[in-house]
C-alpha cells in the first residue's frame, strides 16, 4: 500500500475548509465584525468521534516493547482527541503515549510538513493510509487511517527506545483502529 | 521575562484572559532577544501555577522554542502531559484551527492551541 495514495475527502476535509474560511473572514476588511464567523457547529457535529486509543496495544505487547512490566493502560478525551498512556511498572523504564485525532489528512499534512522541517531522522512508512517515524527526543509514528490520526510514542527517561519496536507497535495499533 | 518569571505572574493574575495576555507578552518579548539569551529563558523550571493546564502549557512552550534551537527539551517538562486534551480556544472554529494546527510540541503535553495563534502574539 503507498503511503502517498489519494484518498477520498473525508469530513476533516470540510473541517479544514470551515476553518481557513473562517480564519480569513476573520483577517479580512477594516471592520471584521462586518463578516460574521461561519457557523460550524453542524460539519463539527459530522466529525467523527476519536476512540479509546487503549484497546489498540496489551499490556503484554507493551511488557515486551519495555523489556520489563508493563502497567494498565490510562486514557481520557474528548470527540476531537483522545490520549492513552502505558508506564512501565517501574518508574521511568519505557512508557508508551498513544494518541487519536479525528483531524484526517489536513491535520496528518501539518504533522509531516512540521517533523519534515525539524529533520530530526524523518522517514516515510508504509503504513495506513500514511505514516512517518521521526525520533523528536522520542521515537513518534504517526499514521493517517481514514479520518483519524495516530500517534505512538516510546520513550522514557530511563529507556532508550527503539525504532523497530515503535514501528512494531504502531503496525500492531494500526491494525486494529477501525477507521471512521 | 524567563518562563519561571512567567509563571510568578500567572500565579498572580487567576484570570485566564489576563494570563493569555501575559503569554502573548512573553512570546513578544521573547522573539526580540538574541539567540542566545532565548534559551536561558526556557531552561529553568517555573513553579507550578496551580493549574495542570497552564503547568502543562508552560512546558510545551518551552520545548516547541527550544526544538527551534535544536535543542532538547528540559527534564522538569517531561513530566507536565495532560491526561486529557485541553482546547484553550472557545470557538467552535478556532478548536476545529487548533486540532490541525497545534505544534508537536504541544500535541505532545495535550494542549492543543494553533501554531496560527503563537505567530500572531
Amino acid at each position: 500500500m503507498s503511503s502517498r495514495r489519494i484518498r477520498s475527502r473525508g469530513p476533516a476535509a470540510v473541517l479544514l475548509t470551515l476553518a481557513l474560511f473562517g480564519a480569513l473572514a476573520a483577517c479580512s476588511g477594516d471592520q471584521p465584525g462586518d463578516t460574521p464567523l461561519p457557523d460550524v457547529s453542524d460539519a463539527l457535529e459530522g466529525l467523527p468521534t476519536a476512540p479509546d486509543p487503549c484497546p489498540l496495544i496489551t499490556t503484554d505487547e507493551a511488557t515486551a516493547a519495555f523489556g520489563s512490566p508493563a502497567g494498565a493502560c490510562e486514557s481520557d478525551g474528548d470527540q476531537f482527541v483522545q490520549l492513552a498512556r502505558i508506564r512501565a511498572v517501574e518508574d521511568g523504564r519505557g512508557q508508551i503515549d498513544l494518541t487519536i485525532s479525528v483531524g484526517g489528512q489536513a491535520e496528518f499534512d501539518q504533522l509531516r510538513s512540521e517533523a519534515e522541517a525539524a529533520n530530526d531522522e524523518f522517514r516515510e512508512l508504509d503504513l495506513g493510509d500514511a505514516a512517518f517515524v521521526h525520533s523528536p527526543f522520542s521515537i513518534e509514528v504517526v499514521v493517517l487511517k481514514g479520518d483519524l490520526v495516530l500517534s505512538v510514542r516510546l520513550g522514557g527517561s530511563a529507556f532508550l527506545p527503539d525504532e523497530a519496536a515503535t514501528i512494531s507497535l504502531a503496525t500492531t495499533a494500526t491494525g486494529r483502529l477501525t477507521p471512521a | 521575562m524567563s518562563l519561571a518569571r512567567l509563571a510568578e505572574h500567572l500565579v498572580a493574575m487567576p484570570d485566564e484572559r489576563i494570563r493569555w495576555k501575559l503569554v502573548w507578552e512573553f512570546m513578544e518579548e521573547y522573539r526580540w532577544e538574541p539567540a542566545a539569551v532565548q534559551v536561558g529563558l526556557l531552561v529553568d523550571e517555573p513553579a507550578s501555577v496551580g493549574d495542570e493546564r497552564w503547568d502543562a502549557l508552560l512546558a510545551a512552550l518551552s520545548e516547541h522554542l527550544l526544538a527551534q534551537h535544536d535543542l532538547a527539551p528540559p527534564d522538569w517538562s517531561e513530566t507536565r502531559v495532560l491526561r486529557k486534551a485541553w482546547f484553550p480556544a472557545q470557538l467552535a472554529i478556532a478548536r476545529a484551527d487548533a486540532l490541525v494546527r497545534a505544534p508537536a510540541a504541544f500535541r505532545k503535553h495535550g494542549v492543543y492551541l494553533s501554531a496560527h495563534d503563537l505567530t500572531a502574539a
